[in-house]
C-alpha cells in the first residue's frame, strides 16, 4: 500500500518536474511583460518532435536536447521581436488571443509535418528499476526529476546572482524604476522570453522521454503548468516549481487510486481551494491580480 | 488586469459603428434563413456560438473577467436536454429551464469566487471548471454516454409548434441570438450594466458608491452561465449527437475569440464574428492539414489588429494600464484620449 503510493508519487513528481520547467517559463513571461503564453506547451511539444527528427538523423538525445532548447529560445526571441515587443502595454486579453493563434499554428504545423501519431522516444534518460527497500523506482523518473530541479536551481541562481538576472528581476519588479536606472526593460523582456523558450524546449524533450506526446498535447501541458504556477504564486520561480511538483504529486497519487477520467479533477479541486483561501498562491505577492473583499 | 476593451469614440461615430454591426448581424440572420443544405448547420451552429459568446463578451466588457469555462456551461444546457428530454421525456422548455437553474447555481458559486479571485487567477479557475466538466462528461458514462457520446432528441416542441428540421432549429437559434445580443446591449447600457462596469473597474470605489461588489460579481457570472446554458440547450437538438469532444477547451477558446470581438461596437458583433469564424473553418477544411496554420495565422492577425485598434498605437496613443502598470516603461506611458 505505502510502496504503491510512494512509487506513484515519484512518477507524478517526475511529470511535475517537467511541468515546473514550463511553469517557470510561463512565470518569466508573465513577470516580465504580463504575457500569459498559451503556446508554451505547444512549443515544448514542437521541440520534442524536432528533437525526435534530429535523433532520427543520427544525433544523440543530449545533443538534440541542447539544439532544440536553443532553437526554442530563438523562436521565442523572434516572437518577442516580431509580435510582442510592439504590443507590451496593450490589454493582456489581446496578447492571450495572439498566443492562442500561435498555439494553433504550432499544433497545425506538427500535425501537417509529422501526422497525428503519438511521439514515442526510446528510453533516453536511462532504463531499469532501482530497488530501495520495497520500493521500485524507475531510473528515468529520477533522472528527469534531477535534471528539472537542477535547471530550475541554475535559473534561480542566475536570476539572483548575475547582472543579467538582476536586470530581468528589476524590469519585472518595476519597469519604470528599472528604466530610470539605465536598465533596458525591452532587453530584459527579450531575455526572459528566450529563457522561457529554452525551458519549453528542455521540458518537451524530457517529457517525450517519459510519456507519449501527441500534436494536441500542448494545451494540456500549458494548463497543467499554469495550474502549478498559480498554486505556487504566479510570477515566482520557486513558487512555480513547488506548485508544479504538487500538481504532479496529486496527479500521480490520484492516478493510482482513481479512474483515469478523474485524475485532473483532484488537481483542479486543490487549485480552487488554494485560490479561494490564498488567491495569490503559496509564494505569490498579495495584491497582484487579486481583489480584496 | 484587463483594462477597457473598446477604444473611446465620439458619440456619432460610435453610433454609426454600432448600427453597422447590427446591419451585418441582420444580414447574417437573413443568410441563415435563406441557407440551403450543409450551410444551414454551419450557420445554425454559428448562432449558438454567438449566444454563448455574448455571455463571455458581456462579462469581459463589464466585470473585466475572462472565462475559459463557457464550454462547460454549454455542456450543462446540452446534456440537460440529453438526460431530461431524452431519457426522462421532459418537454424541451422544462429541460431548458432546469439547465438554466443549474447554470445559475454554478454561476452564483463562480460569482462568489470571483470576489476573491481576479484576472489570470479567474481565467484558471474557469479553466478548472471546464476541465472538471469535461472529466464528468467522460467519467459519468451511465448518464452522459461517456466518451462514446449519445444521441439527443433532434426535434423540439415550443408553445405548441413542432420544430423538427435543422433549418427550423437554425432559424430559432438565429432569432435567440439576436434577442440575446439586444438584451446584452440593453444590460450594458442599463443601471445594472453601470454597476457591473463600476465593480469591474474599481471594486473599492464601487463599494464606496454603495454598489454591492459581491452582488455585481454574482450577477455577471450568472448572466455568463445563463447564456452558456441557453446556447447549449439549443445546440443539442441542432447537432443531434453529443460527445465530450464537442465541449472541449477549444469550444471555450472559440467563445473567448468571438466574445472579444463582441466587446467592440455592439454585442451584435458576436453574431458576425461567429458566422465569420464558422464559415472560415468550413472553407479551410478544404485546404486539408494546412487549415490549422491558416486558422492560427488569422487569429494572430485579428489579435494584433484588435490590440492596435484599441490601444490606438497607429495614432500614437496608448491604453492606460490598470494597477499592473508598474511593468510599463516610461516611454510607453501616455494619456488615453
Amino acid at each position: 500500500m505505502v510502496e504503491t503510493v510512494l512509487a506513484a508519487a515519484l512518477i507524478g513528481l517526475a511529470s511535475g518536474a517537467v511541468y515546473a520547467l514550463i511553469a517557470v517559463g510561463l512565470s518569466l513571461g508573465f513577470r516580465s511583460g504580463g504575457l500569459i503564453n498559451v503556446a508554451q506547451g505547444d512549443l515544448a511539444v514542437l521541440a520534442a518532435y524536432v528533437g525526435a527528427a534530429l535523433i532520427g538523423a543520427g544525433l544523440s538525445y543530449w545533443a538534440a536536447m541542447v539544439i532544440v532548447s536553443i532553437g526554442a529560445g530563438v523562436v521565442m526571441l523572434g516572437l518577442d521581436r516580431l509580435v510582442f515587443r510592439a504590443l507590451y502595454g496593450c490589454n493582456p486579453v489581446y496578447l492571450i488571443i495572439i498566443t492562442v493563434g500561435i498555439s494553433a499554428i504550432i499544433e497545425a504545423a506538427i500535425t501537417w509535418h509529422w501526422g497525428g501519431n503519438p511521439l514515442v522516444y526510446k528510453p533516453a534518460l536511462g532504463s531499469g528499476v532501482l530497488r530501495v527497500g520495497g520500493l521500485h523506482l524507475f531510473v528515468e523518473d529520477l533522472v528527469a526529476l534531477g535534471i528539472c530541479l537542477a535547471v530550475a536551481g541554475v535559473l534561480g541562481a542566475a536570476l539572483r546572482y548575475t547582472s543579467i538576472g538582476r536586470s530581468v528581476r528589476a524590469g519585472a519588479s518595476d519597469a519604470v524604476a528599472a528604466e530610470l536606472c539605465g536598465i533596458s526593460v525591452a532587453r530584459a523582456r527579450a531575455i526572459s522570453l528566450a529563457a522561457s523558450g529554452v525551458l519549453a524546449g528542455l521540458g518537451g524533450m524530457i517529457l517525450a522521454a517519459l510519456v507519449s506526446l501527441y500534436p494536441t498535447t500542448g494545451l494540456d501541458i500549458t494548463l497543467a503548468a499554469f495550474v502549478g504556477a498559480v498554486i505556487g504564486g504566479f510570477g515566482s520561480v520557486w513558487g512555480a516549481v513547488l506548485g508544479s511538483l504538487i500538481v504532479g504529486l496529486v496527479e500521480g497519487v490520484a492516478g493510482a487510486y482513481v479512474a483515469s477520467d478523474f485524475h485532473s479533477v483532484f488537481v483542479y479541486l486543490l487549485l480552487g481551494l488554494i485560490l479561494i483561501v490564498r488567491p495569490a498562491g503559496l509564494f505569490g505577492e498579495e495584491g497582484v491580480g487579486v481583489r480584496e473583499v | 488586469m484587463f483594462g477597457s476593451l473598446s477604444r473611446p469614440t465620439a458619440g456619432r461615430a460610435s453610433r454609426m459603428l454600432m448600427w453597422s454591426a447590427w446591419g451585418l448581424a441582420i444580414a447574417c440572420v437573413i443568410l441563415t434563413m435563406r441557407a440551403q443544405n450543409f450551410q444551414i448547420t454551419v450557420l445554425g451552429t454559428a448562432m449558438v456560438f454567438a449566444i454563448a459568446s455574448v455571455g463571455v463578451g458581456l462579462q469581459l466588457k463589464t466585470l473585466r473577467l475572462l472565462s475559459l469555462g463557457q464550454g462547460s456551461m454549454m455542456a450543462v444546457g446540452a446534456y440537460s436536454q440529453l438526460i431530461l428530454a431524452g431519457s426522462y421525456h421532459w418537454p424541451f422548455l422544462s429541460a431548458l429551464a432546469a439547465s438554466l437553474l443549474i447554470a445559475v447555481a454554478i454561476g452564483s458559486v463562480l460569482g462568489l469566487a470571483s470576489t476573491r479571485v481576479r484576472s489570470h487567477y479567474y481565467i484558471l479557475l474557469t479553466a478548472a471548471v471546464q476541465a472538471i466538466g469535461a472529466a464528468c462528461l467522460t467519467g459519468l458514462a451511465s448518464l452522459t454516454g461517456g466518451a462514446q457520446g449519445s444521441t439527443t432528441p433532434s426535434s423540439i416542441s415550443l408553445f405548441g409548434m413542432h420544430i423538427g428540421t435543422i433549418k427550423d432549429l437554425s432559424v430559432l437559434a438565429a432569432v435567440v441570438a439576436v434577442a440575446v445580443a439586444v438584451l446584452a446591449d440593453l444590460i450594458y447600457r442599463s443601471a445594472l450594466g453601470r454597476r457591473l462596469i463600476a465593480a469591474g473597474a474599481s471594486p473599492a470605489l464601487a463599494r464606496g458608491s454603495g454598489i454591492s461588489v459581491v452582488g455585481a460579481n454574482i450577477c455577471g457570472n450568472v448572466l455568463l452561465a445563463f447564456f452558456g446554458a441557453l446556447a447549449g440547450g439549443l445546440y443539442a437538438p441542432l447537432i443531434g449527437y453529443l460527445g465530450p469532444e464537442e465541449f472541449a477547451l477549444s469550444l471555450s477558446i472559440t467563445c473567448v475569440l468571438v466574445g472579444v470581438v463582441a466587446t467592440q461596437w455592439s454585442f451584435a458583433m458576436a453574431i458576425v464574428a461567429a458566422v465569420a469564424l464558422q464559415e472560415l473553418t468550413q472553407s479551410l477544411s478544404s485546404v486539408g492539414s494546412l487549415s490549422g496554420l491558416v486558422y492560427g495565422a488569422i487569429i494572430v492577425v485579428v489579435g494584433i489588429a484588435l490590440a492596435v485598434r484599441v490601444s490606438g498605437r497607429g495614432a500614437g496613443l496608448r491604453l492606460r494600464r490598470p494597477a499592473a502598470s508598474r511593468t510599463t516603461p516610461p516611454s510607453r506611458i501616455s494619456v488615453a484620449p
